[in-house]
């Protein structure tokens, strides 16, 4: 049987396993197999899927607290700031370069 | 005017500013042309304008997600988009250029956390981790068991506040995965790391962050 890495056969997989495996599953695609055993697992593991909701609300709350501008006016986000801040910095690219062997 | 590329539309889910009834837009194909490079180290204004519009807002919302205060994050910005200028020297379009910039801001981001001392030297997160788990793997500490909505609701007020704790490599990780939405070939070249690492990364910054979040939901915030 074709083996996933040294984490064994996709037949069984423990708690640790099945949580190691959801919180990077957006970066590290897994096998059918492994798919499938996660899934088979969180139906009948309230634990797991609890871990697993909460995953996924750390991605929601971070979007919806990131996506949109804070409401502090302060806020280079805030689109007054954001368009001066935007002709501040096309003003200075277009200066010709004072020092042209700085990297930095 | 042509509509702009997929992926610079912002997730239909994000209710975002119109960045188009702010500024008047220039043609964002200029992004893809084979001339871009050439046209940046030239200063060519209309280049350098779609650019700066294209990426400005992005590169804000990343530097606040990783955890820069406003002054900070427009001093970022600054200092990204003339790295970036000048350093179009060695850039041949072999990258896209959104990995360019964000490969600049990464590093911008981690000389200013750095300096501010922001950056913790220790990460025992793998060692809290398996202490939730008895010698077969199955839970000894489950997850604490709430009411969803609440739950939710208490991780968007406090997320900022645990996201604190974090190293800046794995909350640029974090936030160029859920808040911009990169694939893991492009946040891998952005902060030079391999797959195994980002995995590795982000599974450290999501079980420090949950972990965080539990003591304050325990704590009915």
């Amino acid at each position: 049987m074709r083996r996933n890495g040294h984490k064994g056969s996709s037949a069984l997989l423990s708690c640790k396993e099945i949580a190691h495996t959801v919180s990077t599953e957006d970066v590290t695609p897994v096998g059918w197999r492994q798919r499938l055993s996660v899934r088979l697992h969180l139906m009948m593991c309230r634990h797991c899927r609890r871990y697993s909701e909460q995953m996924q609300a750390l991605g929601d709350a971070a979007r919806s607290v990131f996506q949109q501008p804070p409401e502090d006016p302060s806020s280079p986000e805030s689109p007054e700031n954001l368009a001066k801040l935007q002709s501040d910095i096309l003003d200075r690219l277009m200066q010709p370069p004072k020092h042209p062997d700085s990297d930095n | 005017m042509r509509p702009p590329a997929d992926w610079l539309k912002t997730p239909s889910s994000a209710p975002t500013y119109d960045l188009q009834q702010v500024i008047a837009v220039s043609d964002p194909a200029i992004l893809d042309r084979p001339d871009l490079a050439e046209r940046i180290r030239a200063r060519d204004p209309e280049a350098l304008q779609v650019v700066v519009e294209t990426y400005l807002p992005q590169i804000l919302r990343a530097a606040r997600g990783a955890g820069l205060k406003p002054q900070e994050a427009e001093d970022v910005a600054q200092n990204t988009f003339t790295t970036f200028v000048e350093s179009a020297e060695r850039f041949e379009g072999r990258s896209h250029v959104r990995t360019w910039v964000f490969g600049i801001l990464y590093r911008k981001i981690s000389e200013t956390r750095r300096k501010l001392g922001k950056d913790r030297q220790i990460d025992d997160i793998d060692e809290v981790f398996e202490s939730r788990f008895d010698e077969n793997g199955g839970w000894s500490q489950p997850p604490r068991a709430a009411d969803v909505e609440l739950e939710a609701k208490q991780t968007r007020e406090e997320i900022s506040d645990c996201l604190e704790a974090a190293p800046s490599k794995q909350r640029m990780a974090f936030v160029l995965r859920e808040v911009e939405g990169l694939s893991s070939d492009e946040i891998c070249k952005i902060l030079e790391v391999s797959s195994t690492n980002l995995g590795v990364m982000l599974f450290r910054l999501r079980n420090r962050v949950r972990e965080c979040l539990e003591t304050k939901w325990a704590q009915g915030v």
